[in-house]
């Protein structure tokens, strides 16, 4: 029951994208501590993947799902009708697979410098505030959301 | 929205390649032999406005940066027991700058990296103000 309740918010899609920022934070540190390493290659995780499939499970939600409930399905896009909530949980946590939390060996940014290396303080303290911002904002609507969902239940503003 | 940060980053890059060249020059002020012969020539950049990314004028624009050979001709100085004095003329070449403006180029490159730097802290702040309206 709780699941479909939190089906009603945007929580789980929150929670993915604060995993996400709080792992790419850690490998955007590990490129920063080896700003002067001399063979060190910039890693980073794949961004475009992790928002491609986030665009996918936006989708997913705004689409009416075939209910397994005796109740009917509302015409207009409604997210996590009761029956429904249940597989859209397991859809959202299977859509972000373990693969797109693993580092690969690709810079957060293009930059080469004239021997032939693309480390950049600037720019990697940059990724990382801006990295760290988007993990404040997803947290921060998470309480939100949370806060929300606690007037409903209590009844009380 | 994080675009801001973005252009700023490259005011910083470009200050830092800035400060780069400027290092160079004063590191070579008094170099008389370069591989390919001649004295050292002076580097300095050129600065021009990135205007490839941003749509028309709505947008900031970054800055992108060009490394240039000055090509002002040498000081000669009349010094005959010098190993690269010219065997003819006895005349030797140096690098045609001084050190003075060098320094007052690297104290304004300075004074612009912490100027992208205070531009950072306040969209910074502005962003993190919106998530007032939440809470």
């Amino acid at each position: 029951m709780i699941n479909s309740i939190l089906q009603s918010t945007t929580i789980p899609l929150l929670e993915q994208v604060a995993s996400f920022t709080e792992r790419r934070q850690e490998i955007l540190a590990g490129n920063m501590a080896n700003i002067n390493t001399d063979d060190y290659r910039m890693r980073d995780l794949d961004v475009k993947k992790f928002q491609s499939l986030l665009r996918e499970a936006i989708e997913q939600r705004s689409q009416p799902k075939e209910s397994q409930s005796q109740y009917p399905v509302p015409p207009f896009p409604s997210p996590g009708f009761a029956g429904s909530g249940q597989t859209k949980q397991t859809d959202i946590a299977e859509l972000f697979t373990p693969d797109v939390f693993e580092a690969v060996q690709a810079p957060p940014y293009n930059l080469t410098f004239q021997d032939g290396n693309n480390r950049s303080i600037e720019e990697e303290a940059m990724e990382m505030t801006k990295n760290g911002m988007l993990q404040s904002y997803a947290i921060e609507f998470i309480n939100a959301q949370m806060a929300l969902l606690q007037h409903v239940i209590s009844g009380r503003v | 929205m994080f675009k801001t940060l973005d252009i700023s980053t490259s005011g910083l890059t470009a200050q830092r390649q800035w400060m780069n060249t400027i290092a160079g020059n004063i590191a070579n002020v008094n170099t008389t032999r370069e591989p390919d012969g001649g004295s050292y020539q002076r580097r300095y950049v050129n600065f021009s406005a990135d205007t490839s990314q941003s749509e028309g004028m709505t947008r900031g624009v970054p800055v992108s940066y060009e490394v240039k050979l000055d090509e002002s001709p040498p000081r000669m100085v009349y010094d005959p027991g010098h190993p690269d004095a010219n065997k003819e003329t006895g005349m030797v070449a140096y690098p045609a700058f001084d050190v003075v403006t060098e320094f007052v180029n690297a104290i304004a490159a300075s004074r612009a990296y912490e100027a992208n730097i205070s531009a950072v802290e306040m969209s910074k702040t502005m962003f993190n103000k919106s998530l007032e309206i939440l809470a």
